[in-house]
């Protein structure tokens, strides 16, 4: 009988002959995906050593896809999947059999009792890939590591992972982070499975049940707007979806869709990202993939031909170690100005994939219109050259019902905040030396206290009454700093009316700034 | 910052007679102005088109 297993040492030649075989596919054709390139990048920076292929694996959500469409196919698809799990760990197959023998913990002495324990494989675990036993869309559920928190030009974050349990033999293994999967073409497009991962985030979130690739198609077309159905041929195979379709599956699971249009305001998608990726809430986004025609004179407007419309989960954001510049003619300073790259679950390319943040404008071949972009690692086959790039359109965001003042409204009572306070600075009024710069996200009122509770800048009579205070479950906290120091909080009530008076509380960490503002 | 009586007195006079003075009041209307016309185009440039809206997402 063929082993449940094999261990198998990690090179990415190894992973791609793996994957072909498991797919039964020339490896040509692995090797033409994307992701096999996207995979060889990423596993340089995790460096895995060792990979654990577990056979005959039942997948959950594969099995809903395949209840919903396989099933019913005339070619048999098989309904298990094989999972690959990634240790940094370097050990040998007579290794791991010797520990699920159970001569890890034997005490004894000998060859076999010492190579690898149930620790070691828990403390260098990676991750797993489910491979889906599809023809060309094979990867399945996969949680692996993220990047390290420091990058080249700024630290990274990534607010919304949650921890996922793998049990391989009995071995209890985890690791934080977000489940990403492939779009199959089938039962998911490319909205989908950034749906997919978002309501992975929100499901824990929110507590909400996490529904299969299947089901969110399904939940999708049931809207009413009366376009949708005329878009597609069929709603399976499923081609794609319209925001009012993604709109229609958010709702469907109890959740608020929040919609922001990003076309025409690149700064604005910097805060609104960062306002509500920081309260760990995913965020669906879309833009056009654009292909350059070419750019001889390194111009910073590309004329490109638009290839299509796109949507992708975002999962991190990267802060430079730069100080905040100014946003717009206002000169508003805001700690989101500082995100130079975002990272997303990308089902074309892999996890975490950046989008890095530029100058560089396109200019729509057919439209003569001009957009701002982001950089992608997608290449671009159609003319050979520089790789597409990423116009925005629209963020997505799931939220709890509760929290029903959007981010729009706090950016802009802020900014009549920040206008008034400066003209007071300004005039000396206010003893600060530098312009003040703001932190706005939205939190909940147990991470709120979390974080006062450890701060060194709050103390005394004050800080016990805050924390013994009842308070709404979602604020947005805006905290202004002068240089890199806490001068006060807003904290706005999220669940309010916005015609209310809906400041809930003033954390003041500068005795000199709240004295001249109550003189104002 | 950390204050004594006397310090604390004289940032909120300070304050107080500004915000009461021509120039004071002058400086807040300008900033409310130039922070009210800023929003008003910032809802602009965050409006959805609806006929975008109906792009189908496809890739």
């Amino acid at each position: 009988m063929a082993s449940d297993y094999e261990v198998i040492p990690y090179s990415i030649d190894k992973l791609k002959q793996l994957l072909s075989e498991l797919a039964e596919v020339p490896l040509s054709v692995i090797e033409s995906k994307y992701h096999s390139t996207y995979f060889d990048h990423y596993f340089n920076e995790l460096k895995p050593q060792i990979i654990v292929v577990e056979k005959e694996y039942i997948d959950h959500d594969y099995l809903e896809d395949y209840a919903g469409y396989y099933a019913r196919c005339f070619k048999p698809y098989k309904r298990t999947c094989t999972r690959l799990h990634f240790f940094t760990q370097d050990f040998s197959e007579e290794d791991f059999k010797s520990l699920l023998q159970g001569f890890e913990s034997s005490g004894v002495d000998d060859e076999k009792s010492k190579s690898i324990t149930i620790v070691d494989l828990h403390n260098s675990y990676l991750g797993f890939i489910v491979v889906k036993p599809l023809p060309q869309t094979i990867f399945g559920r996969t949680c692996l590591q993220t990047y390290s928190e420091d990058g080249k030009d700024g630290i990274r974050y990534f607010p919304s992972l949650r921890k996922y349990e793998a049990n391989l033999f009995g071995i209890p293994l985890d690791v934080d982070t977000l489940a990403f999967q492939e779009q199959d073409r089938v039962v998911s497009a490319c909205a989908t499975s950034a749906l997919w991962t978002v309501f992975q985030g929100t499901g824990k979130l929110f507590q909400h049940s996490i529904p299969s690739p299947v089901e969110i198609t399904k939940m999708a077309v049931k809207s009413q707007d009366e376009y949708s159905y005329l878009l597609y041929d069929r709603e399976f195979p499923n081609e794609g979806l319209t925001i009012p379709q993604m709109t229609q599956a958010i709702k469907y699971l109890g959740l608020d869709p929040c919609t922001i249009a990003v076309e025409h305001n690149i700064n604005y998608l910097k805060n609104a990202l960062y306002a509500y990726l920081r309260g760990k809430i995913p965020i669906l986004f879309t833009f056009s993939l654009y292909a350059p025609i070419n750019n001889r004179n390194n111009s910073s407007i590309i004329r490109s031909d638009r290839v299509g419309n796109h949507a992708v989960a975002i999962t991190g954001y990267q802060l430079s170690n730069t100080d905040p510049t100014p946003f717009w003619d206002i000169k508003l300073l805001l700690t989101a100005s500082r995100i130079n790259k975002i990272y997303v679950h990308d089902d074309q390319l892999g996890p975490f994939a950046r989008m890095n943040f530029h100058d560089t404008k396109v200019t729509d071949n057919e439209t003569n219109e001009e957009y701002d972009t982001l950089s992608t690692t997608w290449k671009n086959t159609r003319y050979n050259s520089d790789n597409m790039l990423a116009a925005p359109r629209f963020m997505l965001i799931p939220v709890y019902p509760k929290i029903r003042i959007p981010f729009k409204l706090i950016l802009q009572i802020i900014i009549q905040f920040d206008q008034f306070f400066e003209s007071r600075r300004s005039h000396a009024i206010i003893p600060l030396d530098h312009r003040i710069y703001w932190d706005i996200f939205l939190t909940t009122i147990n991470d709120l206290k979390t974080d006062i509770l450890s701060s060194s800048y709050y103390h005394g009579e004050d800080k016990r009454q805050f924390l013994t205070k009842s308070m709404p479950r979602f604020l947005w906290r805006t905290t202004a700093y002068s240089e890199k120091t806490p001068i006060f909080d807003l904290l706005f009530d999220a669940t309010d009316i916005p015609q209310g008076d809906f400041l809930s509380f003033v954390i003041k960490y500068d005795e000199g700034i709240a004295v001249s503002l109550k003189g104002i | 910052m950390a204050l004594d009586t006397r310090e604390k007195e004289q940032l909120y006079k300070k304050a107080k007679e500004f915000a009461s003075s021509e120039k004071g009041k002058k400086s807040a209307e300008k900033a409310f102005k130039i922070a009210k016309e800023f929003n008003e185009k910032l809802d602009k440039s965050t409006k959805i088109d609806p006929k975008k809206l109906h792009e189908p997402i496809t890739l």
